[in-house]
């Protein structure tokens, strides 16, 4: 029975297969292998080989614990639950929990920390303990692999805790055992190591096969906003409701928040406002690459309706200006921290509200459908060459505000920044009039392309 | 409001999947379209509402041609399938928004929902639960209300008894024909149950590959026996 199920997971698996998104995953997996690398060389160049370099090992293994955790918390999406369909057929609870854990073998997550960490094993330590040393970080790996799979299969907080317990319960056990490392043989410390591994694949294994689980949709909402008739605060509720674009539009904003926080130590430089612009930015950068994609879910309903294109996009631009506003208020401190320049602040703003976000607004022409209730990470679904390409266009305002700041005075920047958003506020009804026409001319290409 | 047909025609690539030289559907008649799958009563619907572009022809309410003037919206109920409900929205939510875009108040909808109590079983309203989160007859029902809780001058339903208990497709059969006698509703639906579209529909049009084959009045049942025939012979 475990065969066929594997067998079937196979099948699906093939028959997702994207080569786009492969090509995607690799490439992004390609680059932080090379920077991996880098780092490794650099340290290699400045140390070499010293002797007793496996003592770090346990360390390293014992260090990636949480960092690997929270990587698979984002990224990891396993298939904890039997659909209808399996549940109707003879298969033993079980064989599906055996399956859960083969299929973590599988896992790209499971894999990817200790691959990338390879280059250093294999720089620092002899050969004969390459080998052991990856197999320990392999194990670690799968520790928080299987834990991912119990906390995903875990029904509500109640049961979703004790596995977040035992993570930090585990981390710290495994830390406290790396120092033994210091006094005991390397290999008898390895091996010890990786009995632990495999006991803490065994507590959470044995967790998750306690859990039962249903593939029950939600019985409820999980709030309910009071107003929410509007066209306008479809914008919000889209947003509010579907995971794919709330997460979406807040980790983003919040990376590049952390990175203006850390980045003006170095002075207001250049990079420094190019963190900045992307802060303000990036909530309306994400949605606005896909206008049109969220309501692409609805639109024979929209446009059966008394409801004109015009309204829809006029809504969303003043959306997309308010979006902006909160990241504005979260760097407000730097004016105090950095001395950053509260006018200029404002003005990257008005840029952001009045001008990047027009330069958005095209994307309705070319969007296609978002499949709202995916996961956000690593989701390509909706994307097209024209959207990539047109995700050229978005750099104009970038560029333009780098150049601005790199060149000129910050006080002269607010005064340019404020008044082309000011400009674009004052046209923004007429292009999006335009935008209209020329979206109502092609709306059946456009209705089409949802519908696919 | 009449509806006009003149030289519809829809291809995909060489394929015609309808092909109509000229139908008038009268205001206030409730017309019922009927034929096997591929027959073209989806497309026929879909080029009525302007979701999809006609390869020649046009379709014309109320003497506007429906691709040109958006008028027909304003007093348009329709329901097609899923695509028309907005899925993170809870039923009154989303009722709310219909009647926002079709300047209807709070105690008018409300008023008007209440008639539609029979239909919803007290699993609809107040349940809590987004439209995504409804089982697939449920969905369809929130739909139909969707498109009759305007009071439309032009009602058009693709299947409305697909997914439904036989009570509710009782139900569905009364509202409908109800709409279209005490407001002189034109009403297009389209169904594959014969027995309920003979017993509610005015006139009957017969699809056959995209081209109306029988164009057939229906005063207390006179079409069954036809379209018993027809489908027997189709088998």
């Amino acid at each position: 029975m475990l065969k066929l199920l594997l067998r079937l997971w196979a099948d699906q698996k093939r028959r997702d297969f994207k080569w786009g998104r492969f090509l995607g995953e690799a490439y992004f997996f390609a680059l932080f292998m090379i920077v991996s690398c880098i780092v490794t060389f650099a340290i290699y160049e400045e140390t070499g080989v010293a002797e007793g370099m496996e003592k770090i090992i346990p360390f390293i293994a014992a260090g990636i614990i949480i960092p690997d955790f929270i990587n698979k918390l984002l990224m990891k999406h396993d298939e904890t639950v039997m659909d209808h369909y399996l549940k109707s057929k003879p298969i033993p609870e079980r064989t599906w929990n055996r399956f859960m854990l083969t299929t973590n073998l599988f896992s790209f997550w499971n894999w990817a920390i200790p691959i990338l960490l390879l280059p250093f094993c294999v720089l620092f330590l002899k050969w004969q303990l390459i080998l052991p040393s990856f197999l320990l970080l392999l194990g670690v790996s799968f520790v928080g692999g299987v834990a991912i799979t119990a906390f995903c299969r875990a029904r509500g907080w109640t049961n979703k805790w004790p596995v977040l317990v035992a993570m930090v319960i585990w981390q710290i056990f495994a830390f406290i055992y790396s120092f033994t490392s210091i006094v005991m043989p390397w290999w008898a410390h390895i091996t010890g190591f990786l009995l632990l591994c495999v006991g803490g694949i065994a507590v959470f294994y044995n967790y998750l096969c306690d859990q039962r689980r249903y593939d029950e949709s939600k019985a409820r909402a999980d709030r309910l906003f009071l107003g929410a008739s509007s066209l306008f605060s479809m914008e919000y509720i889209s947003v509010l409701r579907s995971k794919r674009m709330r997460v979406a539009t807040l980790i983003l904003p919040l990376v590049f928040i952390f990175n203006c926080y850390t980045q003006h130590i170095n002075g207001l430089n250049v990079m420094f406002y190019l963190m900045l612009m992307f802060a303000v930015f990036a909530p309306s950068m994400m949605l606005g690459q896909w206008v049109f994609g969220i309501e692409g879910n609805y639109f024979d309903g929209l446009w059966t309706k008394p409801v004109s294109i015009r309204e829809i996009l006029s809504n969303k631009f003043r959306f997309f200006a308010l979006l902006n506003i909160l990241p504005t208020l979260l760097v407000i401190p730097l004016i105090w921290i950095a001395g950053l320049s509260p006018w200029l602040l404002l003005a990257t703003w008005l840029f952001t509200a009045g001008f990047a976000n027009l330069t958005l607004m095209p994307t309705a022409l070319i969007s296609s459908r978002l499949e709202l209730f995916q996961s956000a990470f690593f989701n390509y679904q909706g994307a097209s060459m024209a959207v990539n390409v047109y995700g050229l266009v978005v750099l104009v305002p970038l560029a333009i505000y780098c150049l601005c700041t790199w060149l000129l005075s910050p006080e002269v920047c607010a005064i340019i920044f404020s008044a082309v958003g000011i400009v674009g506020f004052a046209l923004y009804p007429f292009v999006l009039g335009w935008l209209s026409r020329t979206y109502e001319r092609r709306r059946y290409t456009c209705f089409e392309r949802y519908r696919q | 409001m009449e509806i006009k047909i003149q030289n519809l025609v829809k291809q995909y690539g060489k394929n015609t999947v309808l092909n109509i030289p000229e139908l008038t559907i009268n205001s206030g008649e409730l017309v019922g379209l009927v034929g096997n799958n591929g027959a073209g009563k989806t497309t026929l619907m879909r080029l009525m509402l302007d979701l999809i572009e006609a390869t020649e022809g046009y379709v014309e309410t109320d003497g506007q041609r429906v691709d040109e003037d958006a008028a027909w919206k304003t007093f348009t109920g329709s329901f097609i399938d899923g695509r028309f409900l907005i899925d993170f929205y809870t039923p009154e939510e989303y009722f709310a928004f219909i009647a926002r875009a079709y300047d209807i108040d709070k105690a008018t909808l409300d008023s008007r929902l209440e008639q539609y109590r029979p239909l919803m079983h007290d699993e609809i309203l107040g349940t809590k639960k987004y439209l995504r989160q409804f089982s697939e007859g449920n969905r369809q029902k929130t739909g139909i209300i969707g498109a009759m809780v305007i009071n439309p001058k032009v009602l058009i339903l693709d299947e409305p008894f697909n997914y439904l208990d036989p009570s509710s497709q009782i139900t569905v059969a009364k509202l409908i024909r109800q709409m279209n006698e005490q407001l002189g509703t034109t009403v297009i639906i389209s169904s594959h149950n014969l027995s309920f579209v003979s017993e509610i529909s005015t006139r009957i049009l017969l699809l056959e590959k995209g081209v109306v084959i029988k164009d057939l009045p229906n005063h207390d049942g006179s079409a069954t026996k036809e379209l018993e025939d027809y489908f027997n012979t189709a088998e």
